[in-house]
C-alpha cells in the first residue's frame, strides 16, 4: 500500500527590518542572502530547507521586512499574504518565528503582537540581547515568554550565539496558539497594543535610571545635526561619486579594451559577410557597449551595501525627507533616487522598500531624470562643442554639474506635480524609518550582495540588450546599400530612411536627418548616439575613446546644411544636450518600469511623457536661442 | 544570399519572434504594486 509523502510543516520568519532576521534564516538553511542595515532587505519571500533536533525537515519561509502587518507596502502586504496562505505556490505557516531586536523591544513586538493576534503558534526570537545590554537593558525572557504565552529564546544570531536554542523551539508538537489578551477595547486596537507593551516592558525589559549616551548616540549628534549632518552628507555622497567615476574608468578601459580585441579576433576568424557583422557590429559592440558599465554598477551597489550595513544609509534618508517633502516623496525614496545615478535600472529596483503606491509609482517615473552613467560619454562629445575647446576644462565640469542639477530640479518639480495629481493617500502612510546602531559592515554579506546584483546587470546584457542589439543592427544594416562608404549605407537602411522621414520633425530642434538618425538608434541606449554619429560622419573609430570623441568634434563641426550653414552650432549642441537630459532613452529601463509598476501603461505613459518632455524643452531652447541672435 | 547573410536574418527573425512572445503571452508574475494607484492592478482583497 502506498503512503502519501507527509508535506514537512513551513516555519515563517517575521520581523521589522534590520532585527537580523536574513542573518538567522541563513545559520538555520545555510542560504547566503543579503543582510543589510536599512528599512527593506528582503522585498520577496526566501524559501530554504532545515531540520529540527529530531531530524524532522521543515520549510523555512523568510518573509521581507516590515513594521506591521497593515498592508500598506509591498513588503506589508508580501508578509501579510505570506501568513495567512494566500501567498499562490507557498503553504501557510505551521509556525511563525518573530525576530525582535532586543535593543528596541518595544517597537519591535507591535509586530509581533499582530502576529499573535493571527492566530498561529509563534516563537519569539530576542535577537541582539548583547546590543540591549550594553545598553543597560535588563532582560527577563522568562517574564516575556509568560506575559505573551510564546516560547521566548534568547539570541544572539550574528555571533551564532542562541541557534541551536531556536531549533529545540521548533520541535513537535509545535507551541499552542496564544490569545490574544491585550485586545480589550474592540475600537482601537493599536492603543491596546501599545498600553500591553508598556506594561510588559516595564516588567521584562527594565531600563536603568539614568539612560547612557551610547557610541552610536554620539555619533549621531553629528550625524544627525541640522548643520554638521548635512556636511557630513554630502561629503559622503561626493566621495562616493568621486570613486565611482574615478575607480571605474580603469575596469571600465579593461573590459572595453578585452571587448575590442574579442570583436578583432572574431573578424580576423571570418570572412565579411553579414554574419560577422551582425556578431562584431551588433551583438559584441551592442552588448559590450553595456557590459562596460559594470564596473560602475559593481561599485555602487558596494558603497550603498557598505552606508547599509554600517546603519548610516538610515541617517541620510532620514535628513533627506524634509527635502523629497518638498517633492511629494519621502526619506525613502532618496536611496532610489540616488541610485539612479548610475543607473535607473537599479533605482527603479530599489523602490521597492516604499511604503506608498502613489509615491513609489512616482519615484519610478522621475527616476530616469537622474543623469545616469549612460549619458557621460553623450555629455563628453558635445560639452566641448559648445564652449569650443578640448575636453578636460573645469567650465565643461561646471555645465557637467549644472547638467546634473537641471536633471534632478526637474525631476523633483515633475514629482511633486504628479504627487499632486495621483491625489491623497486611501490610507495613512507614515515614514518610518528604524535608525539602527552603528556597526562594522559585514563584508561577507556585502560582497555577495553586490555579485548578485553584478550577475542580474549581465544576465540583462545577455538578454533583454542582447535582443535589442540584433535587432538595431538589422535596421541599421538593411536593405542593403551597394556602397561601401558606412554613412551612405546607413542612409540606405531602414533606420536611415525614418531619419530621413523625420527631419522635418527634428528640424525645429535644430538637426537634420543625420542627427534625427542618430537620435532614434540611441532610443535603445543613449550611448550608442557616439558611435552612430561617427558611422553617419564617416569616423575612423580608435582604440581610445577621447581621441575617437575628438576626431568626432573634429568631422561634425565642419558639416553644414545644403545651403552651407554649420549644421552643428553651440545653440544646436545645448538644444541636443536638453533633449538627451530629458529624453528616456533606454529600452531596458522602459522594461523594467514595466514589471515594477504593475503595468506597460506606466511604462510606455513614462516614455512618451519624457520623450515628448524632452522634445518640447529642446524646442523651446532652439527656438529662443534662435531668436534671441545665437 | 550567402550562408552568412542566411545565418544573420535567423538570428533577426528569431530575436524578433522571441520578443513578440514575450510581449504576447500572459504575464504569471504578480506585481509589486499597491493599491489605489491608478495602474491598473487591482488588489485582491
Amino acid at each position: 500500500m502506498s503512503t502519501v509523502p507527509e508535506v514537512p510543516p513551513t516555519v515563517a520568519l517575521v520581523g521589522n527590518p534590520n532585527s537580523g532576521k536574513s542573518t538567522i534564516f541563513n545559520a538555520l538553511t545555510g542560504k547566503n542572502q543579503r543582510v543589510g542595515n536599512f528599512a527593506g532587505v528582503t522585498v520577496e519571500v526566501k524559501v530554504g530547507e532545515t531540520y529540527n533536533p529530531h531530524g524532522k525537515k521543515l520549510h523555512v519561509l523568510d518573509l521581507p521586512g516590515c513594521y506591521s502587518l497593515r498592508a500598506n507596502s509591498p513588503d506589508e502586504k508580501i508578509a501579510l499574504e505570506a501568513l495567512t496562505g494566500q501567498l499562490p505556490k507557498t503553504a501557510k505557516p505551521d509556525l511563525v518565528v518573530c525576530v525582535v531586536d532586543a535593543s528596541n523591544l518595544e517597537r519591535h513586538l507591535q509586530l509581533a503582537l499582530q502576529v499573535i493576534e493571527l492566530g498561529l503558534p509563534c516563537v519569539l526570537a530576542l535577537n541582539m540581547v548583547d546590543v540591549a545590554e550594553k545598553s543597560g537593558l535588563r532582560l527577563d525572557p522568562a517574564k516575556l515568554s509568560e506575559e505573551l504565552g510564546i516560547p521566548v529564546v534568547p539570541m544572539q544570531a550574528k555571533a551564532g550565539k542562541g541557534i541551536t536554542d531556536l531549533k529545540q523551539a521548533l520541535r513537535h508538537p509545535f507551541p499552542p496558539v496564544s490569545e490574544a489578551t491585550w485586545l480589550a477595547n474592540a475600537e482601537s486596537d493599536e492603543n491596546d497594543r501599545r498600553d500591553f507593551i508598556a506594561r510588559l516592558c516595564e516588567l521584562a525589559a527594565r531600563r536603568p535610571d539614568s539612560q547612557q549616551r551610547t557610541l552610536s548616540d554620539k555619533l549621531d549628534s553629528f550625524l544627525l545635526h541640522p548643520f554638521f549632518g548635512w556636511v557630513a552628507l554630502v561629503a559622503v555622497m561626493f566621495c562616493v561619486f568621486w570613486a565611482i567615476f574615478s575607480f571605474a574608468s580603469i575596469p571600465m578601459d579593461l573590459i572595453d579594451g578585452a571587448l575590442g580585441g574579442f570583436g578583432g579576433w572574431v573578424e580576423s576568424l571570418m570572412q565579411p559577410g553579414d554574419f560577422r557583422s551582425l556578431l562584431v557590429d551588433g551583438i559584441i559592440a551592442g552588448v559590450g557597449g553595456v557590459l562596460v558599465f559594470l564596473p560602475q554598477i559593481i561599485l555602487l551597489f558596494l558603497f550603498i551595501g557598505l552606508l547599509e550595513s554600517s546603519g548610516y544609509m538610515s541617517r541620510a534618508a532620514f535628513l533627506m525627507d524634509g527635502v523629497m517633502a518638498k517633492a511629494g516623496l519621502s526619506g525613502k525614496s532618496f536611496l532610489p533616487l540616488f541610485s539612479s545615478f548610475a543607473c535607473a535600472i537599479p533605482g527603479v529596483m530599489a523602490t521597492r522598500t516604499i511604503d506608498s503606491a502613489k509615491e513609489r509609482l512616482v519615484t519610478i517615473f522621475v527616476a530616469p531624470w537622474m543623469s545616469c552613467s549612460a549619458r557621460l560619454p553623450v555629455y563628453f562629445l558635445v560639452v566641448p562643442l559648445i564652449l569650443g575647446e578640448k575636453e578636460g576644462s573645469w567650465k565643461q565640469a561646471l555645465i557637467l554639474f549644472g547638467i546634473y542639477v537641471l536633471g534632478t530640479v526637474t525631476a523633483f518639480v515633475v514629482a511633486r506635480v504628479l504627487r499632486g495629481r495621483l491625489g491623497p493617500e486611501a490610507t495613512t502612510s507614515h515614514f518610518m524609518l528604524e535608525l539602527p546602531s552603528y556597526r562594522m559592515p559585514q563584508w561577507g554579506y556585502i560582497l555577495r550582495h553586490v555579485l548578485d546584483r553584478g550577475w542580474a546587470f549581465v544576465r540583462k546584457a545577455g538578454t533583454v540588450i542582447l535582443g535589442l542589439s540584433i535587432l538595431l543592427w538589422a535596421l541599421v544594416t538593411y536593405p542593403k546599400s551597394d556602397s561601401e562608404d558606412p554613412g551612405e549605407a546607413l542612409a540606405h537602411s531602414a533606420m536611415g530612411r525614418i531619419g530621413e522621414v523625420i527631419e522635418p520633425v527634428v528640424k525645429p530642434l535644430g538637426f537634420d536627418g543625420r542627427t534625427g538618425t542618430a537620435i532614434l538608434t540611441s532610443f535603445a541606449a543613449r550611448e550608442v548616439f557616439v558611435s552612430s554619429i561617427g558611422i553617419i560622419f564617416s569616423v575612423e573609430e580608435t582604440d581610445d575613446d577621447v581621441e575617437t570623441r575628438s576626431l568626432i568634434r573634429d568631422k561634425i563641426s565642419k558639416a553644414t546644411w545644403p545651403d552651407g550653414r554649420p549644421l552643428f552650432t553651440p545653440l544646436t549642441m545645448v538644444s541636443l544636450l536638453v533633449f538627451f537630459i530629458y529624453a528616456l532613452q533606454c529600452l531596458p529601463t522602459t522594461a523594467v518600469v514595466a514589471r515594477e509598476a504593475g503595468s506597460w501603461k506606466w511604462a510606455i505613459g513614462q516614455f512618451v511623457f519624457m520623450s515628448g518632455f524632452a522634445y518640447l524643452a529642446s524646442l523651446i531652447v532652439f527656438q529662443v536661442g534662435r531668436l534671441m541672435g545665437f | 544570399m550567402d550562408w552568412q547573410t542566411i545565418t544573420a536574418l535567423s538570428c533577426v527573425l528569431g530575436t524578433l519572434a522571441v520578443f513578440a512572445y514575450r510581449i504576447a503571452r500572459p504575464s504569471g508574475k504578480k506585481s509589486g504594486c499597491g493599491k489605489s494607484c491608478g495602474c491598473g492592478v487591482e488588489k485582491k482583497r
